[in-house]
């Protein structure tokens, strides 16, 4: 049998591509085989140290199946994916899982059934078109779809744990919170809309003194549009999601118009909010006094965000060890200051070693939106970045009374269905968008 | 847009830079501070994890031990809270009392070195306390327990010359095992004060218990009392019945004194005031009371190695300026000043052990954490002389003398022991309330060695001579053991 040139020209380009592909796959596997390591070894201790039933290692075997099936159905259909988002999501979901079983075993079982469903979530991804136009072409359709689903929070909204804000729909033994969808169709609204108008926008702009701001007509629409979205998590009082949307709009707006004022005069609407919430809200205005001064409330007000930075403290360089700590002390410990709780018992290190594992997921996010070419890929995967990024500084700084206390939780390692879902269908889209990336190289 | 995504990307570096630095600083520079506030409740959780060390008694029996519970915090069981008189209690809530205070530092293991500590706090390992051994015989400790019926009131017992504690009970008590639960119970009662250790710290009025201090004060008035006691002791008093007026009181002989005329001695026996009185002016000046007073260390706070004790109020001293009813008072127990049982119980053991006061101590031994072997607790080996021996001999004659002759003195002997005792009543309060007291020892001497165990018993509203003695009674005979 005898093969034309084309044919052994691609044949070689084949080879080409599984020899740059295989040992971004081996790291893969590596990195997935050392996270599995250390969360195996997190559990074990965990067993040790709490004396609990060798039965709650059960998770850590979800956790490895979920990992070698994503593995590998991932190098079926993204075989030229970033080879780090995947491993780092599991990693800080793995750990995630050991803190959970460590602070609240009740809980450990739904979060892992969250991870099954995140993963399924994931993959799903990764079998729809991977131009992405699905999402483009409806923008308008999914952010409706998207604020319809906040309205019906409004009215049949619930809270799992029987009070505070109903931003969650049940069903079920699961909760939900639409909120956390929205995140993600209003950044998939920006980078379409922004990517549409993207040229014009930079070139018809307004002075305004010695700056310049693209022209209303092009703002209008996207202002409508996240202004209900800002609207509607108001009147939940959902305002660590607010605050959430409202930087990643102006970073996104700025990326799309290079217009640095707007990022300025961003900050500056960012603060008169805040005056204006302070007002308007107690809650914002509790939250701010107790930044201000948090020890003259130490027992009473701020005793959360007290009892945290004494968490930090603890923990030292080293830590106490998973089990040996007393981050329990800290109220929803699990929830809003998770971080405080990894820093308690695995220290100032395994704080260091959570940071770096977002840190990286977010600079390879943007070097996708970098070395991408399609405008409506490259705001993705920055608005999908800076979303993961913005959410994680907002709690890490809150947490360390850097800033005020927003309620967001800890992409991938705090409780909540939710917010893992939602951070695995953005892990998803970023390896979509990594292997498209390298489908245009 | 190139530029832009790689400005944005730096920012964010940056504020991630930002975030490694506010750790930093609340771990390193900031942690000491924020580790050591008061409200931090890992030091709260750290103290309620340390194991405390075992209290035993003399024959080794746990009087207080820890046990970590399932939440791995620390609990303190009195197996015997009888014993709470000597144990005193340890409570996260309320602090320590008693042996608990006196040894606190070595039941929480604070001595341990600081590579220990490390270890420790490395591994996890909740700190572990040191044992105490003490001196107080678990038997004789119920002996007295049971013997006082629930009666308000104190007991001690001490062997002499060691000054080993054997035993030492305060009713009302508390059992230490549910002080937390019944703390509001414990200290809304001021009159009963169940939290009060009466033996070293509540103050009586001695009454007809003085009149061993004022017969040695008698006594050391003569120089040679070899050949003068005799003369002292025996010669009939023809006043000696008449009851004396205090304060509104009249103070008389104990029921049971024959009518006939009665020397010193017999005075003695039958607590009849009026011979002591008179002795105030006559053989003894108000300064010379007042120094015996001193001496006898009535005056400051009585030593018990490592307890809290009580000094009474400061008074007047005696002298040429103090009144005549005053003199009077302080003649027969009923002026200004007040005693704790362990002041009385010195004074006996003074006359037990040839006029030497004694090394009272409740703790002989110490047992690091971990280690086999018990490390004896220095205990000061200077015994003051607090009597001259001379008077000390007599005053022991004649307690000898008041258990053959009194009935009261006599309810306190068991078997073929040899008693040495007194019993007084003395009144306090606006309603003269009676309190029951009984003053003795039985001589344990074996050859040269002089021994003996010492009592002091005294009980609240109790206008039964005979009562306290009773009291000893059961508590010497557990004391004692049985007769070799």
């Amino acid at each position: 049998m005898s093969t034309t040139t084309a044919e052994m020209a691609a044949l070689d380009l084949d080879e080409m591509d599984e020899e740059r592909i295989r040992p971004q796959a081996r790291r893969e596997r590596l990195l997935l085989a050392l996270a599995g390591l250390f969360i195996l070894l997190n559990q074990v201790t965990l067993i040790v140290a709490r004396d609990r039933g060798w039965e709650t290692l059960w998770p850590v075997g979800v956790w490895a199946l979920c990992a070698a099936i994503g593995h590998s159905v991932l190098e079926r259909r993204l075989p030229r994916r970033d080879p780090l988002f995947f491993p780092l999501a599991m990693f800080l979901t793995g750990w995630g899982l050991n803190l959970i079983s460590r602070l609240v075993p009740g809980f450990a079982d739904r979060q892992t059934l969250w991870l099954v469903i995140g993963l399924a979530a994931l993959l799903a991804l990764t079998i729809l078109p991977g131009d992405l136009r699905w999402l483009r072409r409806y923008r308008y359709t999914w952010l409706i779809g998207g604020l319809a689903l906040l309205g019906v929070t409004i009215v049949l909204g619930t809270n799992p744990s029987g009070f505070g804000p109903r931003l969650w729909l049940g069903f079920g033994r699961l909760y939900y919170q639409p909120s956390e969808l929205l995140k993600i169709l209003l950044v998939a609204f920006l980078a379409s809309y922004f990517a549409d108008h993207e040229p014009y926008m930079r070139l018809d702009s307004r002075r305004l003194g010695r700056w310049s701001v693209p022209a209303p007509a092009f703002l209008g629409p996207v202002l409508l549009m996240w202004g209900v979205s800002i609207v509607v998590l108001v009147w939940q009082r959902d305002l660590g999601t607010a605050t959430l949307f409202f930087v990643v709009f102006m970073i996104m707006l700025y990326l799309a118009s290079g217009q640095a004022a707007l990022l300025l005069g961003g900050l500056g609407l960012l603060a008169l909010a805040g005056l204006a919430a302070m007002q308007l809200f107690d809650v914002v205005a509790l939250r701010v006094r107790v930044w201000l001064d948090p020890w003259s409330t130490a027992d009473s007000d701020a005793y959360q965000i007290v009892q945290s930075l004494m968490a930090v403290a603890a923990g030292g360089l080293f830590g106490q060890g998973i089990g040996q700590g007393q981050p329990t002390i800290i109220p929803v410990v699990h929830s809003d200051f998770a971080f405080a709780a990894i820093a308690e018992e695995w220290g100032m290190l395994g704080a260091l070693a959570v940071m770096a594992a977002l840190a990286v997921i977010v600079v390879r996010g943007m070097r996708v939106a970098v070395e991408t070419r399609q405008a409506f890929d490259r705001l993705l995967a920055a608005g999908l970045s800076v979303t993961l990024a913005v959410q994680s500084l907002l709690i890490l700084a809150g947490v360390l009374k850097l800033v005020p206390l927003t309620g967001v939780t800890l992409p991938f390692v705090s409780y909540g269905g939710s917010s893992l879902l939602t951070m695995f269908v953005v892990t998803g889209l970023l390896l979509v968008l990594s292997n498209r990336e390298k489908d245009a190289a | 847009m190139t530029a832009e995504l790689n400005r944005v990307t730096r920012a964010l570096v940056l504020a991630f830079g930002i975030i490694v630095l506010a750790i930093g600083y609340w771990v390193v520079v900031e942690g000491g501070r924020l580790l050591a506030r008061e409200d931090n409740a890992r030091n709260v959780i750290a103290e309620q994890r340390i194991l405390r060390g075992t209290i035993y008694d003399r024959d080794g029996e746990p009087l207080a031990y820890s046990r970590a519970t399932a939440l791995g915090l620390a609990e303190r069981v009195y197996p015997y809270p009888e014993a709470a008189g000597a144990t005193g209690y340890y409570s996260f809530k309320y602090g320590t009392s008693g042996i608990e205070e006196a040894f606190n530092g070595v039941l929480r293991g604070d001595g341990i070195s600081a590579w220990d500590a490390f270890v420790n706090r490395t591994l996890h390992r909740p700190q572990e306390g040191g044992d105490v051994r003490s001196t107080i015989d678990l038997d004789v400790q119920q002996a007295i327990a049971t013997a006082m019926k629930g009666r308000a009131g104190a007991a001690v017992v001490a062997h002499v010359p060691s000054g080993r504690v054997l035993g030492m009970v305060s009713l009302p008590g508390y059992d230490p095992n549910t002080l937390d639960a019944d703390w509001e119970r414990l200290t809304v009662d001021a009159t009963t004060s169940p939290l009060l250790n009466r033996v070293t710290t509540g103050l009586y009025q001695p009454g007809g218990a003085l009149q061993t201090v004022m017969l040695a004060a008698i006594l050391g008035s003569y120089s040679n009392l070899s050949e003068e006691a005799g003369f002292v002791l025996n010669t009939e008093l023809p006043l000696a019945h008449v009851p004396v007026q205090v304060n509104g009181l009249e103070l008389g002989c104990l029921p049971g004194t024959p009518g006939d005329p009665l020397t010193l001695a017999e005075a003695y026996a039958y607590g009849c005031p009026g011979p002591f009185a008179a002795a105030l002016g006559e053989r003894v000046s108000p300064e010379r009371l007042w120094e015996r007073f001193d001496v006898l260390g009535l005056l400051r706070a009585p030593e018990l190695a490592g307890f809290r004790t009580i000094a009474p109020p400061a008074i007047e001293p005696l002298g040429a300026g103090t009144s005549a009813q005053d003199l009077l008072a302080a003649a027969t127990g009923q002026g200004a000043l007040t005693v704790t049982p362990l002041h009385m119980l010195q004074i006996v053991a003074a006359i037990a052990n040839q006029g030497n006061g004694i090394p009272l101590h409740v703790v002989d031994a110490l047992r690091p954490p971990g280690a086999d072997d018990w490390e004896p607790v220095e205990i000061p080996m200077h015994h003051p002389a607090i009597l001259r021996m001379d008077v000390a001999e007599v005053v022991r004659l004649t307690m000898l003398q008041a258990a053959a002759q009194s009935p009261h003195v006599r309810a306190a002997q068991r078997g073929e022991l040899v008693l040495y005792g007194h019993t007084g009543i003395s009144y306090a309060g606006p309603d003269a309330r009676p309190y029951s007291w009984f003053l003795g020892f039985v001589d344990q001497t074996l050859g040269d060695t002089p021994a003996a165990i010492a009592v002091v018993v005294v009980l609240e509203g109790e206008s039964d001579p005979a009562a306290a003695a009773h009291v000893a009674g059961d508590a010497l005979a557990a004391a004692a053991g049985p007769p070799p």
